[in-house]
């Protein structure tokens, strides 16, 4: 009796904790809707969907801690981290060091000059 | 002998005046068409634009080496009203192996704190209006060349367009004024990226529905739904029938488990745009879940009959509500 009870609470358990998966799997999201539905539908069949672990180790080997790495990524939305992924060598990143320094005065100066000239 | 050289000296001299020559021309010749949004702005200032504006309280973070990413994000969220100090956020946006920080990575931390993030249109006019209306707003720039790209964020808290000239935080200087032209050759360099970071009760002046249904639908996605949820309410004042402010709004309703919020926004939603799967399926969802069964039901064939890319997403609501039915109506 003791342990056929202990199954019911289980079965309970596993139904309770499955419920809102259930309701909620055929809600549609609203970036679905922003994103049309149609494009979105699209997107999926097209784009391939990079895991967000994937993105996290690349972030890794450009030097982040692993927990920092998972952090970032987790603040990203599924299509930031498919631009994300394969690009993080080439995308831009803002700073300037001091050869940027150097490069600004010049840039800027022969930029200055010009529109200077043309007036 | 000396006649060769000085034959050689006046040729040489020629070849380089004609080179300037040719330069400068280019140069001249290129200006204009180089720099079309100064030169509009220059010609025709638009007429609903204040002439001048400058946003002094906004405070000034100097940044330390490549950190111009955190430093400008830590000035934007201040302006916002909120806490954040350069060091904290070196640890959510600055990527060592790259010695700078990504674009993305600015928006997304700006939402870990709370904002809206809104990349703005690539119009130098709407980074003036932005500031107008009390935002500062931050800009990637390219001081390098194409092929040798040198990035740097800056903060525009100010412009006078008498002067010409915009008034930018800038890597260690707290107040540098930019003529409009020299801004925009070094801003077209990602394509005139610029983003501003609000509360969520507070609209970007230069905000369009998508955009921001964009913005918002990304901090519901990452977990700031509360966030979320008042900015689909802000987004609703603006422009009362938007479809995905109506659906963001009875989602983040649902998820925050207000079922009665949740309903009204999805009935909104429905008496809007008839023709909406997306708000048919979801209300009858969470009429099914308040046991209105015979309405439910009601609102799930319509979603199947209006079909579409939706009409899987449909059918398993029509199907579960069914289901449902089955079981209480024995």
């Amino acid at each position: 009796m003791r342990r056929f009870c202990k199954l019911i609470a289980q079965l309970l358990i596993v139904c309770m904790v499955w419920t809102p998966f259930s309701l909620r799997a055929a809600m549609v999201g609203t970036d679905q809707v922003v994103a049309g539905a149609q494009e979105q539908d699209n997107r999926d069949k097209v784009i391939r969907f990079v895991q967000r672990d994937d993105v996290a180790k690349q972030l890794e080997a450009f030097g982040l801690t692993s927990a920092s790495a998972q952090e970032r990524v987790n603040a990203m939305t599924q299509q930031e981290i498919n631009q994300l992924a394969g690009n993080l060598d080439t995308l831009p990143a803002g700073a300037v060091d001091t050869l940027g320094w150097v490069l600004i005065a010049a840039v800027v100066g022969a930029v200055v000059w010009f529109l200077w000239y043309r007036r | 002998m000396v006649q060769t050289v000085g034959r050689l000296a006046a040729w040489h001299r020629k070849a380089r005046f004609t080179a300037g020559f040719l330069l400068v021309g280019i140069a001249l010749g290129g200006c204009a068409g180089l720099l079309p949004q100064s030169s509009a702005l220059h010609d025709q200032p638009p007429a609903d634009l204040p002439p001048r504006a400058e946003l002094r309280e906004v405070p000034f973070h100097a940044q330390e080496e490549y950190h111009c990413g955190p430093a400008s994000l830590a000035m934007a969220v201040n302006a916002a009203g909120l806490d954040a100090t350069v060091e904290e956020l070196v640890d959510q946006v600055y990527l060592p192996g790259r010695k700078g920080s990504l674009q993305i990575e600015m928006l997304a931390a700006a939402r870990r704190r709370g904002l809206v993030a809104y990349p703005l249109e690539p119009r130098l006019t709407d980074v003036l209006r932005e500031v107008a209306a009390g935002t500062p707003v931050i800009t990637l720039e390219n001081y390098g060349f194409k092929i040798m790209p040198r990035w740097h964020y800056a903060v525009v808290v100010g412009y006078d367009l008498a002067a010409g000239e915009l008034v930018r935080r800038s890597g260690l200087t707290p107040r540098q004024t930019m003529p409009f032209h020299v801004f925009e050759y070094v801003w077209k360099g990602d394509g005139h990226w610029a983003m501003v970071a609000v509360p969520p009760d507070r609209l970007p002046a230069t905000a369009s529905e998508s955009r921001y249904a964009q913005a918002v639908a990304a901090l519901e996605r990452t977990g700031q739904v509360r966030i979320a949820r008042t900015a689909y309410e802000t987004m609703l004042k603006r422009w009362p029938s938007s479809l995905a402010g109506w659906i963001g709004s009875g989602n983040t309703a649902y998820a925050l488990g207000d079922l009665a919020a949740a309903e009204s926004a999805f009935a909104q939603a429905v008496q809007a745009h008839p023709d909406a799967a997306a708000a048919h399926n979801n209300l009858a969802h969470v009429l099914a879940e308040r046991g209105k069964i015979p309405e439910a039901l009601a609102a799930a064939e319509r979603a199947v009959s209006l079909g579409g890319p939706l009409l899987s997403s449909a059918q398993a609501t029509l199907a579960e509500i069914r289901r449902k039915a089955g079981a209480e109506v024995p």
